[in-house]
């Protein structure tokens, strides 16, 4: 027969085992969540169609906001990439860039100036947006922007 | 490691749980054919045998019976009730599937002592352990109240966050893992075995009315906690399994309703309110102490 203090004893043994044993299993991670990331993970892959000939370089921006994109401003782009041009399409890959919905903005700057030469208001260097439909289209953030992994753009000459 | 860590789905966990209830109970029919033929072969089935056997499943009924009327949607309105107020935040793998069945299976312990100790928990169980035989069927057999009293021993788990339904699960796990100690076939495991884990020996102690055997081996899966809390007793002498006041009868409702029959009677005839309660809360056969009795000084 078990005495009181046994009894008491027992008692905070167990609440101690049982606090600690849900402390503990509140440790436990969840695997899949990173796994899950792991698949999410694979980055953005832009590709760049359309490109006339080999010189210079492809310019390629990516922007996760509305204003960034609206502005097309340099450093509010979360991408940047310079990639020599060739003839027909390349390709820029950022593998950092993994929670879209993200908007490209993309131009052929063949004499290398790191800008895009405009002729009055007409661009004078291949250019692009995502989501533009001919090269007089201004798409809104939310229609240029999408959050699939792979992205495809055509770029415009005007001249 | 990556299968114990991935997640489980709740609704998965419910079917499994429900999946292994269902198909542990044909099993354990299957079982009690080996133990009836078993009986017969010894010469020990009789026709009170076969009776009492059959008020096991017909307790069963009344208990599943109360247990969707009344009890179902409490306990689980409780435990969504309470599992909003969980204190830590606690994912669902097979990982944290096992703490708590380990957890789950303490609980136990307390909720089985609590039952046997306290006079209105053992009117129910009484129903459990009126049996004089000890067979799988045994373990079918159940009291009006079984159900009741685990949601309350059971709700510190979910209070400290794990998922209702993961308790739910871990209760099932106990129960079915102790239904299977309900044989006589099954002899002294090997000593490992009997030192860690539950097993038909020690549950055929905790049936026993002998006086050395009386209030031990409350044990689900783990015979430690028994160990290691003083309630402990070796299957050494013959078990007489049953009640210590016998209720001599296979009548199903006698069965079912005696516990609460003798509770009532026994708050009835005590004199006084506060001696009332005392019968209430104290172990079976629990007297006041008499303040001119001789025998006391």
């Amino acid at each position: 027969m078990p005495t009181m203090r046994q009894r008491i004893t027992a008692l905070c043994v167990s609440a101690g085992i049982i606090v600690g044993g849900e402390w503990m299993a509140s440790h436990v991670p969840a695997v899949e969540a990173e796994e899950a990331k792991a698949e999410k993970s694979q980055g953005l892959e832009v590709t760049v169609d359309g490109i006339r000939n080999g010189n210079g370089q492809v310019v390629v921006l990516v922007m996760d906001s509305r204003d960034a994109f609206k502005a097309y401003d340099y450093d509010a782009a979360v991408g940047y990439q310079e990639i020599p041009a060739s003839t027909g399409s390349v390709q820029a890959y950022f593998p950092d860039l993994n929670s879209g919905p993200y908007a490209v903005i993309a131009f052929h700057d063949e004499n290398g100036n790191q800008d895009l030469d405009m002729n009055g208001q007409i661009p004078s260097e291949g250019y692009t947006v995502s989501g533009a439909k001919d090269a007089y289209d201004e798409p809104p953030f939310k229609r240029a922007a999408s959050s699939d992994p792979k992205q495809s753009v055509r770029l415009f000459y005007l001249k | 490691m990556q299968t114990l860590l991935s997640p489980i789905s709740p609704t998965w966990l419910e079917q499994l749980e429900i999946f292994i209830d269902d198909w542990f109970f044909v099993i354990a029919l299957g079982f009690l054919a080996f133990e009836l033929t078993r009986y017969w072969i010894y010469k020990r089935l009789s026709w009170t045998m076969i009776g009492d056997t059959i008020t096991n499943y017909v307790t069963l009924a009344m208990f599943i019976g109360l247990t969707i009327l009344f009890l179902g949607a409490f306990y689980v309105a409780t435990f969504y009730y309470v599992w909003q107020f969980a204190i830590f935040d606690i994912e669902i793998n097979w990982i944290t599937v096992l703490i708590c069945i380990v957890l789950a299976d303490l609980v136990y312990y307390w909720e089985h002592r609590f039952m046997h100790r306290v006079n209105f928990g053992w009117a129910t169980h009484s129903v459990h352990h009126s049996s004089p035989f000890f067979n799988i069927s045994v373990a079918y057999r159940f009291g009006p109240m079984d159900s009741f009293w685990p949601v309350f021993f059971h709700l510190p788990l979910v209070l400290l966050g794990f998922n209702p339904v993961v308790v739910l699960f871990a209760e099932v796990v106990v129960q079915v893992y102790q239904t299977a100690l309900h044989t006589e076939a099954v002899g002294k495991l090997p000593r490992p075995v009997e030192a860690v884990m539950n097993t038909p020996s020690h549950h055929r102690v905790h049936h026993g009315s002998n006086s050395a055997y009386l209030d031990k081996n409350y044990a689900g899966i783990f015979i430690i906690w028994d160990r290691m809390f003083g309630t402990f007793a070796e299957e050494r002498e013959k078990v007489a399994y049953g009640l210590t006041r016998p209720i001599n009868s296979i009548n199903p409702l006698v069965a079912f309703l005696h516990g609460f029959y003798r509770l009532g009677k026994e708050v009835w005839q005590m004199p006084g309110l506060l001696n009332k309660i005392g019968v209430l809360i104290n172990p079976p056969g629990w007297q006041p102490a008499k303040k001119n009795d001789p025998n006391i000084k």
